[in-house]
């Protein structure tokens, strides 16, 4: 489920040749860790840097704007939200060492962004220009925020969607969108464009994208498309692009149809007519761009700022390269902290980050019960906890099943904190369901909370089954069967399915052939005994000539 | 009709007089003392009380349950009979009723089953290729019955006319197994729980995959593997057998046949069936097990399909015992199995129904010579059955060509015996595969080959163009032709033989060394 990511961004205006330099550092330090860094909090972000204070406060104050901004405009939530942290650096020679990929790696890139299990991370090199440095930061977060509300989009929106947002301005109580970017304009004056279905079938292999390249074609035309669709004078209806982008920016839906046929129907034309027209509006048209209302977010003054001593500089430093490269120094520093007996949840939330992508999920477990135990607040680590347990025990499904008191508490400790940590997220919700359909004692207050959320959750059906659990554990047998025969609407996949037919079958004394609670499709007729066959068996095929005598 | 029941109290007298006989002139003239196998002695230790027979035009099921219940049941493997052939788009070829032994919880079946030193078997077991038998041994009165439905439903694609590759079989008996009964048909399509193995435990690289089969020992073996092996044939033949486009059948059956000719299975090939390769296909598998919501489809029986009437009859004592002696030496691979199966042939059937499963017994014992007299028995006595005639071609093949060779030829005599029983075989099932094949390759070896030979030689090949393998067909032809001196037939045929990919091992080896002869001129 989780990936770690490392994109790494290469922006045109910044490409500069690889210093032979890197610089001196004492192999037993952590570059940086001398120097006095800052961690400045706001509602939804963190940044730790070494730069100025009026720094930090902006890039949050940017982050929150964008946040607020995407969510609006897309009508979408976070429904899988993580932590985010960024770190800023002073120096471009310590922000390479915690993001080159190996010693030998001279890529000059202006920003990093890392997924981990429980966290992202943003590292930013220092820049001349803010508004650079901003489009940069900007870019990657539209990518973690696609991840971040659920949404898988393929390639070229997601790309698109990222520098169109990337150029987002702030002036007071207006935010202006789809600033053009003038290197991508470049980009497409320059170069023909890229037929459009070769646009839309880019994916992680292909060459387009593994360019890694901001000045790509892909990139830029990936942004022109849907500036001009936004912006430009398209005279194409925003209902009739939502209606495309509605499936087309999904992976999963547009897998299920054919983008052509969509792509017709939606505007009217064929691929040819608007590769015409983008042609036409990158060289000849003029680029125009939307306001909106600043959003009501707090202002950045209100944000927190703590002065970090040595030891937590340090710590966040290891945490840092530990998370973007599995710095070996970075670990040590951690693992030495543990000996020392440390009671810094987040040492032990990085540790089990790393472990659990080093596929070592036990230790991970180990390490994350203790960030519990000593007061994370980070809800990822409640929530995995969770769900790690609810494997072991629900595995092989058996309605029957009764979990122990002491478990059931355990789970609906973490739970409860991890939903009140971050109440949006919807798999807590959905764990906690299953906690109470199979505890000896079902607590209604939990059930309630989970059904206020049930229409925002993503797992319905399996939500359906423990609900129906709960319920028959409560004595509200008729309720527990009337909720499970309705399971069908909320389209199970083949386990819920068949655990819920299972149960139903137990409930009402029949066998499982006697029970189906999926949907039926299409319902043919007349189906009879067949007098010829109309499927054909192959086999080698008989000519028509077979060497006949010839007759004449 | 009244159960036969055993007349306890004449035992120990017969037992006595057996036993006080002097020897003499009466002991010359006795026969000797009657044995009885492991299995018979078992069976006569029970009563197979409230035995019945419940018969449908193509199913006959012995039970002991309830016969309300079991009415039901006969009533649905003739719907899912018929919406098999419309799925498949395959008329059945001509056959007897499938056999279904259907034991009841408390049966006398059941304890026999917990008795004696064999190793009991799977829950559901398809018993003989010549005479289809599913049994029916777990508890389907409470767990239900789609296990029996996935043995039924392999069992269809052999009346169907199909052979089936390993992987597709599997996925057969998966897709089948989840049929459910509705108001007026039945509802087929269900998701197979089984398909949730791949999400527990992965998937097995595609290529590897189509190369298990049986014997593999990733399916014999215990643990996930055969898990695994199931989920993922449930995966693949659910995915095709449910796509909404035409040619969903086609490409699987074609997948299977050139899985059956030996092809390797590589991407390239997958992509030339399927469009799209096993990278793709490999992503379209995993979203698809995970999909939500998997729509089943409701067949609805057309009015006057299921016009019959089930009839039911009582089973004597005599041919459950016969009938379970029988299952046991099908089911069970020992050594006790063997020895029944010798103690039956000595002492012979006394239900002539049940001839069939003795002679399947035969053939999976390989006791040719005996199922060969047995089924020149059953023919003398009238058995019209197509498969029966089928069979006793087919064995006298066997002894006669066994495997065809360009050097191989027919005497008249032996065209002749072979001539009449393939026709016979002909004229009950005209398209029946493995027939075709052998009967073309009798004509092709005819010592005195003629014109009209070719003639029917040509014959079968279209007869079973679309309708099972012409490959030996085709072979066979270009053989005889080249016999008959049309090399340019015979080149033309080889060459299409050789350049197909359906054309079987068997028929390249044949190829090779006509190949060889040709050359040699």
């Amino acid at each position: 489920m989780y990936r770690c990511i490392i994109r790494t961004l290469f922006c045109l205006a910044f490409v500069q040749t690889a210093s032979p330099i890197w610089g001196q550092w004492d192999g037993q330090r952590l570059p940086g860790a001398k120097k006095d860094w800052i961690q400045i909090e706001s509602p939804n972000f963190e940044v730790f840097t070494d730069r100025p204070e009026w720094f930090g406060r902006a890039t949050l104050h940017d982050l929150e704007t964008l946040r607020a901004i995407f969510l609006e405009q897309l009508g979408v939530a976070e429904k899988h939200r993580i932590q985010v942290s960024i770190f800023a650096f002073s120096d471009g020679r310590d922000y390479r060492f915690y993001t080159r990929k190996s010693i030998d790696d001279r890529r000059e890139t202006a920003g990093v962004y890392v997924t981990s299990p429980d966290r992202a991370t943003i590292v930013l090199r220092p820049m001349d220009g803010q508004d650079s440095a901003r489009r940069v930061v900007f870019h990657e977060f539209v990518h973690h925020l696609f991840r971040v509300v659920g949404t898988e989009p393929p390639i070229w929106f997601n790309e698109g969607t990222a520098e169109l947002y990337s150029g987002i301005r702030f002036d007071g109580d207006e935010v202006t969108i789809g600033m053009p970017h003038t290197d991508l304009v470049e980009i497409l004056r320059r170069r023909k464009l890229l037929p459009l279905e070769e646009l839309f079938a880019v994916d992680e292999d292909s060459h387009h994208y593994n360019r890694n390249d901001h000045a790509g074609l892909f990139y830029a035309q990936s942004w022109a498309l849907l500036h001009y669709w936004r912006f430009g004078d398209s005279k194409l209806a925003m209902e009739d692009v939502k209606r495309f982008l509605t499936v087309a920016g999904q992976r999963d839906r547009l897998s299920k149809t054919n983008i052509r046929s969509l792509f017709e129907e939606c505007f009217g034309m064929d691929f040819r007519k608007m590769e015409s027209r983008l042609k036409r509006y990158v060289h000849k048209g003029r680029y125009t761009y939307g306001t909106v209302p600043a959003p009501d977010i707090p202002e950045r003054s209100t944000y927190t700022r703590t002065d970090l001593t040595t030891g937590q500089t340090r710590m966040r430093l290891a945490e840092l390269a530990t998370r973007t490269r599995g710095e070996p120094l970075g670990r040590l520093a951690l693992l030495e902290a543990v000996a020392s007996d440390t009671q810094d949840p987040r040492v032990f939330e990085v540790l089990g980050s790393d472990a659990k992508l080093a596929n070592k999920l036990e230790l991970a477990l180990e390490y994350w019960q203790q960030a519990y135990e000593f007061g994370s607040a980070n809800h990822v680590i409640m929530t995995e906890l969770a769900r790690e347990r609810w494997q072991t025990w629900f595995s092989d499904y058996t309605s029957s099943l009764r979990l122990p008191a002491a478990e059931a508490d355990y789970n609906r400790d973490l739970l409860l904190t991890s939903i009140r940590l971050e109440p949006e997220q919807t798999e807590a919700y959905e764990l906690l369901a299953w906690i109470e359909g199979f505890a000896e004692d079902p607590k209604p207050a939990n059930l309630n909370l989970v059904q206020e959320r049930f229409p925002l959750l993503k797992e319905k059906a399996r939500t359906v089954l423990a609900i129906a659990m709960s319920r028959k554990r409560l004595d509200m047998e008729e309720r527990a069967i009337s909720i499970l025969e309705a399971i069908g609407k909320f389209e199970p996949d083949v386990w819920t399915l068949h655990a819920a037919e299972q149960t139903l079958a137990e409930w009402k004394g029949r066998t499982t052939n006697e029970v189906y609670l999926g949907q039926v499709g299409n319902v043919r007729t007349e189906v009879a005994q067949l007098k010829q066959s109309f499927t054909r068996i192959p086999s080698v095929p008989v000519p028509l000539d077979l060497g006949e005598p010839d007759d004449s | 009709m009244t159960v036969d029941r055993p007349k306890r109290w004449l035992i120990p007298i017969v037992l006595g007089i057996g036993l006080i006989v002097p020897t003499g002139a009466w002991a010359e003239e006795q026969e000797a003392p009657v044995e009885m196998s492991a299995y018979e002695v078992m069976a006569h230790s029970v009563k197979f009380r409230n035995w019945k027979k419940l018969s449908s035009p193509n199913f006959t099921v012995y039970t002991d349950a309830r016969s309300r219940r079991v009415r039901g049941l006969v009533r649905e493997m003739e719907m899912m009979h018929l919406a098999a052939q419309v799925i498949l788009g395959r008329r059945p070829l001509h056959h007897e009723p499938v056999r279904v032994i259907l034991p009841n919880s408390w049966s006398d079946w059941r304890k026999l089953r917990s008795r004696g030193e064999v190793q009991w078997q799977v829950a559901v077991s398809s018993l003989s290729s010549f005479s289809p038998t599913c049994l029916v041994e777990y508890n389907w009165n409470e767990d239900g019955a789609k296990i029996m439905w996935a043995s039924l439903g392999k069992i269809e694609m052999d009346l169907l006319g199909l052979n089936t590759s390993f992987a597709f079989s599997r996925g057969i008996g998966s897709f089948f197994e989840t049929v459910r009964p509705v108001s007026g048909g039945l509802r087929i399509g269900i998701p197979n729980r089984r398909m949730t193995a791949v999400i527990d435990y992965g998937f097995y690289d595609w290529s590897r995959f189509f190369t298990f089969n049986g014997l593999s020992p990733e399916f014999t073996r215990d643990g996930n593997a055969v898990h695994r092996i199931d989920g993922q044939a449930a995966v693949f033949v659910h995915y095709w057998m449910m796509q909404d486009e035409s040619r969903r059948i086609d490409r699987l059956f074609d997948w299977n046949a050139r899985l059956l000719a030996g092809a390797e299975p590589t991407s390239d090939l997958f992509c030339k069936v399927f469009e799209m390769d096993f990278f793709i296909w490999q992503e379209e598998a995993f979203n698809y097990v995970r999909q939500k919501g998997f729509p089943a489809i409701d067949y609805a029986i057309a009015p006057g399909a299921l016009d019959f009437v089930v009839t039911e009859l009582d089973v004597k004592t005599a041919e459950m015992r016969e009938l379970f002696t029988l299952a046991q030496i099908l089911n069970q691979k020992v050594e006790a199995s063997e020895e029944a199966l010798d103690t039956l042939l000595k002492r012979g059937l006394a239900t002539s129904d049940l001839m069939p499963m003795l002679v399947g017994a035969c053939l999976e014992w390989e006791r040719y010579e005996a199922a060969e007299s047995l089924l020149g028995e059953m023919i003398n006595e009238g058995d019209e059955a197509a498969k029966t005639h089928a069979e006793y071609a087919r064995l006298a093949f066997r002894r006669i060509v066994e495997m065809p060779t360009p050097s191989s030829r027919l005497s008249e005599e032996e065209y002749h015996e072979l001539a009449s029983r393939f026709v016979s075989a002909l004229a009950r099932e005209p398209i029946r595969s493995g027939v075709n094949a052998r009967w073309a390759w009798v004509v092709a070896l005819r010592e005195d080959l003629s014109a009209s030979d070719l003639d029917e030689l040509r014959r079968v090949c279209r007869r079973m163009d679309g309708n099972g393998d012409t490959d030996d067909p085709l072979a066979a032809l270009a053989f005889a032709s080249w016999r008959m001196g049309d090399t340019n037939t015979a080149e033309r045929l080889h060459r299409l033989l050789e350049e197909s990919p359906y054309t079987d091992k068997g028929v390249h080896a044949f190829l090779e060394e006509f190949r060889k002869v040709r050359d040699q001129g």
